[in-house]
C-alpha cells in the first residue's frame, strides 16, 4: 500500500514532468491529479471549474506534510515565472522531497519498534517495584534486635504505584506520544498481578530471633 | 548554550540571565515545598542541583529555537532555490527575483522581505542581501539567497545536504538520549521505593513528597531527552 503523503508527491511531481515537457500548469493539474485521492480530485475539479491555481491547490498547500507544501507552492508560482523552467527546476526538488518523506516512513516504522520496546520495559518497571514495595519492609526489617516491625507497608505499595504511574506514563508520552496511557495501563497492570502474588510472602509475620543461638 | 544564538534571536544576555535565576529560584522553592523533609539532609543538595538544570534548561532555550528555526530554514531553502532559479531565467533579474520570492518560513520571509525593501531604497543587491543574511540560522538558506544574488542562476541544493546532516546529527542525539531517559525512568521509581523501605518513610506526607521528587527527575530528564528531533 502507498503511503498517501509519497502518493500526493508523485502526482505533484508527475505534473512537474508535464509542464516540463510543455503542457501548459492547469492541464497537467487537471490530468494528474484527476484520478488520485480525495484532495487531489478537489483540487482538478476547481481547476476545471476555472478556479486559479492558488484557490484550487489550496488544500495541497496547507496540508500537513511539509512537501506536500512546498511542491506546491512551487507549482503556484509558477504564473510569476515560466512554467516550463518551474518544471526543469521542480523536478529535482521533488526528488529530494520525496527522498524525505520516504526517510520519515522509516523512521514510522522505526517509531513502531521503539513503543513495544517502552511497553515492556514498563512492564518490567511495574513487576520490579511491586516486588520491591512488597518485600521490602519484610527485607528491610530483618534485624536481630527484637524492635517491633513498623507498620506502613500498604501505604508504600500505593506510593510505589503511583510512583510507577509517574514514570510509565512520562515514558509512554517520550514513546508513543498520546497513546501513553497503553504504558501505564502495562506497569500498572503488571504491578497489581505482582503484588497479589507476592502478597502471601509480604504477609508473613516476622519472628524475633534475638536469643536464639 | 550558544552566546550567538542570543544575538541572532536579539536576546539581551542579561535578560536571560535574570530570567533563568528567576525561573530557577522559583522552581526551587516550589519543589522545596512540595516535597518537604522527605528526602532528610539531602534535601538542599538534590534543590541545588534541580536549580542548576532549570537554569541551563532556561538559557539554552534560545539555542534550541535556533535548532529548530535552522532545520525549518534548510529545508525551505530548496524551494527558495528552484523558485528563484525560474524566476532568475525568466526575469534576467536579481532584483525582480527577490520581489518574486515569498518563503514560508518566518525569519527567511523576513529576511527576503528586508532584502527587497534595501533593494528598493537603492542598495546594491549583493550588498543588501549580505545584510539581510546575517540573521538566518541555517548556512544553505544564507548560500542560498547569496547564490541568486551573486552568481548566475544555478541549480543548488545544498539544503538537502544540510538537512540530511541535522538528521543524522539528531538519530545520534537520539541512539544516546532514549536509553538514558529509559534508565532515568525504570530506576528512579525503583531507587525512591528503596529509598523510602531502608529510611522507614512511610507516613504518607512524606511519600506524597517522594512522588514529587520522583516527578521533577523525570521531567527534567524527558525536556533533556525529547529536544532532539528529527527533521525529516
Amino acid at each position: 500500500m502507498v503511503n498517501a503523503d509519497l502518493a500526493r508527491i508523485l502526482a505533484l511531481k508527475k505534473i512537474l514532468e508535464s509542464t516540463r515537457e510543455g503542457m501548459g500548469m492547469a492541464q497537467s493539474v487537471a490530468k494528474s491529479l484527476r484520478s488520485g485521492e480525495a484532495l487531489g480530485r478537489e483540487s482538478a475539479r476547481l481547476v476545471l471549474l476555472g478556479y486559479p491555481l492558488g484557490l484550487a491547490l489550496r488544500p495541497l498547500i496547507e496540508s500537513e506534510c511539509v512537501e506536500i507544501s512546498m511542491l506546491a507552492s512551487l507549482i503556484v508560482s509558477a504564473p510569476r515565472s515560466s512554467t516550463t523552467l518551474i518544471g526543469k527546476s521542480g523536478g529535482v526538488l521533488a526528488g529530494t522531497l520525496e527522498r524525505w518523506v520516504k526517510a520519515r516512513e522509516s523512521g514510522r516504522l522505526q517509531l513502531k519498534a521503539l513503543r513495544f520496546r517502552g511497553m515492556i520495559t514498563c512492564g518490567v518497571l511495574g513487576a520490579v517495584a511491586a516486588m520491591v514495595a512488597s518485600l521490602g519492609p519484610l527485607v528491610g526489617n530483618l534485624d536481630f534486635t527484637g524492635t517491633s516491625v513498623p507498620s506502613g507497608s500498604t501505604s508504600l505499595l500505593y506510593a510505589a504505584a503511583g510512583l510507577t504511574g509517574i514514570s510509565s506514563s512520562m515514558l509512554g508520552l517520550f514513546m508513543s506520544g498520546r497513546g501513553f496511557y497503553l504504558n501505564v495501563a502495562v506497569a500498572l497492570g503488571v504491578f497489581a498481578l505482582v503484588s497479589a502474588l507476592a502478597s502471601p510472602l509480604a504477609n508473613v509475620s516476622s519472628i524475633s530471633l534475638w536469643g536464639i543461638k | 548554550m550558544r552566546f550567538e544564538s542570543f544575538e541572532l534571536l536579539g536576546i539581551s544576555i542579561a535578560k536571560i540571565v535574570t530570567l533563568g535565576l528567576a525561573a530557577s529560584a522559583a522552581v526551587g522553592i516550589a519543589t522545596g515545598l512540595v516535597i518537604g523533609d522527605a528526602l532528610g539532609p539531602a534535601k538542599m543538595a538534590t534543590l541545588l542541583v534541580i536549580s542548576s538544570l532549570v537554569f541551563y534548561i532556561a538559557l539554552s532555550s534560545p539555542r534550541r529555537l535556533l535548532d529548530q528555526q535552522r532545520v525549518a530554514q534548510a529545508r525551505e531553502s530548496l524551494l527558495v532555490s528552484a523558485s528563484a532559479q525560474a524566476c532568475l531565467s525568466v526575469t534576467g533579474s536579481r532584483s525582480k527575483t527577490f520581489m518574486l520570492i515569498r518563503p514560508t518560513e518566518h525569519a527567511l520571509g523576513a529576511a527576503v522581505k528586508e532584502a527587497g525593501r534595501k533593494i528598493l531604497l537603492g542598495t546594491n543587491v549583493g550588498a543588501a542581501v549580505a545584510a539581510s543574511s546575517r540573521g538566518i540560522a541555517s548556512y544553505s538558506a544564507a548560500v542560498a539567497l547569496q547564490g541568486v544574488a551573486n552568481t548566475s542562476a544555478k541549480e543548488f541544493l545544498g539544503g538537502d545536504e544540510e538537512s540530511r546532516g541535522l538528521a543524522a546529527a539528531s538519530e545520534l542525539g537520539m541512539e544516546t538520549k532514549l536509553p538514558l531517559f529509559m534508565t532515568v525512568c525504570f530506576f528512579t521509581p525503583i531507587m525512591i521505593v528503596l529509598y523510602a523501605v531502608f529510611s522507614n518513610t512511610f507516613q504518607p506526607d512524606r511519600l506524597v513528597g517522594l512522588g514529587a521528587f520522583e516527578f521533577a527527575v523525570i521531567d527534567l530528564a524527558y525536556y533533556f531527552c525529547a529536544s532532539e528531533r528529527n527533521p525529516w
